[in-house]
């Protein structure tokens, strides 16, 4: 994805629903849009639900491999090195305490290595756009898509009363990768 | 119609603005304002006067402006990061206390190592004591952190938000302290590899037919679970500290906040990974204090050998769970000055879920005792008579008073639910008599086993006297560290929370009852920004 950013500071819950519905009405995707909030707002003022996300995938696959590495210790090392023990069989209900602790053990720990890998590691276009701490306000990002004018778009927003972030005064500055300061998108 | 007075909003920063922690926010006229009103607000009743108000209609509880929402926002951020920057010489003091305390546990247990578990008291025919009991006790305590979290969270209950916190990390503290004790018991610490399978020469693997074993990997699956129950949450929180704080706290803050920056695509993930951790983590609790009382129900000991032990060790791990977390909340809430976010209205309720699981308790040790009562076994009935009558009747009737009787008598009145010293002593007491009914199962079974030839008595030596009081000092210790690293309150939580409460009356946008949202599947509107529609 590449082109212009416009940054907009909005406050309120109102201006997020002017704004994203003057994008909308503009046609811009709401994939081009990162808002950055410190609530979660309902998914509904921003347009919809923007469910790009793979952590069902690490759940699912922590719940198989939790559940592989259980069945392999307390039924797969009994098989290999049978221990009888208070006249039970080998394969009894016991051993299945300890594969349902492993399924829930390899399911939260991959949802927690999803929820990691969504953050920090996948490729998102807009995530590299860092902002200022101190600004008052919800922050937003759009990305103008390649057929649009930025400064429709820019007087847009600001007629919609969004504060349009001057992001040449920043400086430039990053703080170990986190997202501090505003900074350009390495291409 | 007068209007609720800002100053029943505002929580107390009266101790002056900080800069750089969000206080700054705060216009000065509104800290005047919180100023002049101390007195007021602090005044016994003066929340209840106001509610009463509002009831009554003489006062219209107008939900707060998005103006005033953005001050108690930052007065909230203020109060929360300020008590986990600035260290001052009573905190200090605390922390000294409690690291001795704390210190004094490693101590003792070196001294055992060096010497041999002999320097205990447990021997034939009492070979868990002090230790086990604290073992049970602590995970009983860990219980309910996390249980009465995410019960609260599937419910949708709106008064849990500044409470969350301090249940999940009571669960993992507890945990961690917990643990401990069968590595203490172990006396050949050393050996404790023998329960992690490894490919060895001998083709030796654990017995996974062991109750032992399953406590092993249930705990290590609980202490995961809460403390990534407890992490995931507190993400968004650790980048309001990031964002609010400098130097080496700002790095450490921003390593922790995992990248957080509020996007709607991390609101989206963080509220889909804690809605699996919250329905997981509710039967993941069951289970482990299930498997602990397995550990006494597999055997074949009277008092032990028992059906209901599972559920009975869960309910009694709610009840000493529940117990705890009101003791623990009376002292943050205090140390933290968290009184405005923490109320009485909290213990109110959290009062009215000890009575009732108390009551649920008193049943279960009802059934339990009547059963091997009623049954007519010469050792069950002599392990009965152990308890009421016996050397044991001392602890078994404080246990009875202060678990059955203290709790049925006072936790039905309000003015006591929401009296904190009246809660303090309670909830202490119920947890003393809920260390005792430990004593008494773990040991009374022992010293009244199933081999007549093989009873005994036991008395805990120096060395488990010393672990097992220290334990509490290094439970506190963990969470006076927690005070000063962590933000105790989950901040978003209870901004979240107060915006909800007035969407549900004014909806999101004013003049609006339903959010704002573009039709589901619409065709996209024609545009108006296409560059053959720009002006020349």
């Amino acid at each position: 994805m590449s082109g212009e950013v416009i940054f907009a500071v909005i406050e309120g819950p109102e201006g997020i629903a002017r704004a994203m519905r003057r994008l909308s009405r503009m046609g811009v995707s709401r994939k081009r849009i990162e808002l950055l909030t410190d609530i979660p707002y309902p998914p509904s003022l921003m347009g919809g639900e923007t469910s790009d996300t793979r952590l069902p995938l690490f759940t699912s696959l922590g719940l198989v491999g939790g559940l592989a590495l259980g069945l392999f210790l307390s039924v797969g090392t009994l098989l290999l090195y049978p221990l009888i023990v208070g006249s039970q069989a080998v394969i009894s209900p016991p051993v299945f305490v300890i594969v349902y602790e492993l399924t829930i053990l390899g399911l939260v720990i991959m949802t927690f290595v999803g929820f990691v890998y969504e953050n920090r590691i996948r490729k998102d276009p807009l995530r590299d756009w860092v902002i200022p701490a101190d600004i008052d306000g919800h922050v937003l990002i759009v990305q103008v898509p390649p057929d649009m004018v930025e400064g429709r778009i820019r007087a847009a927003l600001s007629e919609e009363g969004a504060r349009i972030l001057p992001i040449e005064d920043f400086e430039a500055e990053r703080l170990e990768g986190e997202a501090l300061v505003i900074e350009r998108e390495p291409s | 119609m007068a209007r609720l007075p800002n100053w029943a909003r505002l929580p107390r920063y009266s101790g002056g603005p900080t800069r750089g922690l969000g206080q700054e926010a705060v216009p000065e006229a509104e800290r005047q304002l919180a100023y002049e009103h101390q007195d007021e607000r602090h005044e016994p009743g003066a929340y209840s006067t106001l509610q009463d108000a509002v009831a009554d209609g003489t006062i219209e509880d107008v939900p707060p402006t998005e103006e005033e929402l953005a001050r108690m926002d930052a007065a909230l951020d203020g109060i929360v990061l300020r008590s986990m920057t600035r260290v001052g010489a009573g905190y200090l003091l605390l922390a000294a206390v409690l690291g001795m305390g704390a210190a004094s546990l490693f101590g003792a247990w070196l001294y055992q190592i060096f010497a041999g578990i002999g320097v205990a008291g447990i021997n034939r025919p009492v070979f868990w004591g002090f230790y086990i009991t604290s073992f049970v006790f602590w995970i009983g305590v860990s219980h309910s952190g996390t249980l009465i979290s995410a019960i609260l969270r599937v419910l949708n209950v709106e008064w849990r938000r500044p409470l969350t916190r301090g249940a999940e990390a009571m669960t993992l503290f507890s945990l961690m302290v917990g643990a401990l004790f069968p590595l203490i018991h172990l006396g050949r610490v050393w050996k404790f590899y023998f329960m992690i399978p490894y490919p060895n020469v001998r083709e030796l693997w654990p017995n996974f037919h062991s109750a032992l074993v399953w406590d092993l990997v249930a705990i290590l699956t609980y202490m995961t679970s809460s403390a990534l129950f407890l992490f995931m949450p507190m993400i968004p929180d650790m980048a309001t500290a990031r964002d609010r704080t400098t130097g080496i706290r700002r790095r450490i803050y921003g390593v922790l906040a995992l990248g957080w920056r509020g996007s709607q695509q991390q609101w989206h993930r963080l509220h889909l990974a804690m809605k699996v951790y919250t329905i997981v983590i509710i039967p993941v609790a069951v289970s482990v204090h299930s498997i602990v009382s397995w550990d006494f129900a597999m055997t074949t000991n009277e008092g032990w050998h028992s059906t209901i032990f599972a559920p009975y060790f869960v309910i009694g791990a709610i009840y000493s769970g529940v117990a705890a977390l009101i003791t623990v909340l009376i002292f943050v809430r205090r140390g933290l000055g968290l009184q405005d976010y923490i109320t009485k209205f909290h213990f109110d309720r959290l009062g009215l879920i000890l009575l009732a699981v108390s009551v649920i308790w008193f049943y279960m040790f009802f059934a339990q005792t009547l059963t091997n009562w009623y049954g007519g076994n010469p050792v069950d009935r002599e392990l009965e008579h152990l308890h009421i009558f016996g050397a044991m009747a001392p602890l078994w009737w404080f246990m009875v008073v202060v678990n059955v009787l203290l709790p049925f008598f006072t936790l039905w009145f309000k003015r006591v639910r929401r009296s904190l010293p009246a809660m303090l002593v309670i909830t202490i007491l119920i947890n003393m008599g809920m260390w005792i009914e430990r004593f008494l199962i773990v040991v009374g079974s022992n010293v009244r086993n199933h081999l007549p030839f093989d009873w005994g008595d036991y008395t805990p030596a120096l060395p488990e006297i010393i672990i097992a009081a220290a334990t509490f000092a290094m439970f506190a210790f963990l969470y006076v560290a927690l005070s000063k690293a962590l933000p105790f309150v989950s901040l978003w939580e209870v901004k979240e929370g107060w915006r909800l409460d007035k969407w549900r009356t004014q909806g999101i946008v004013e003049g609006e009852t339903e959010p704002a949202q573009e039709p589901r599947g619409a065709s996209p509107p024609p545009s108006e920004n296409r560059p053959e529609e720009v002006p020349a």
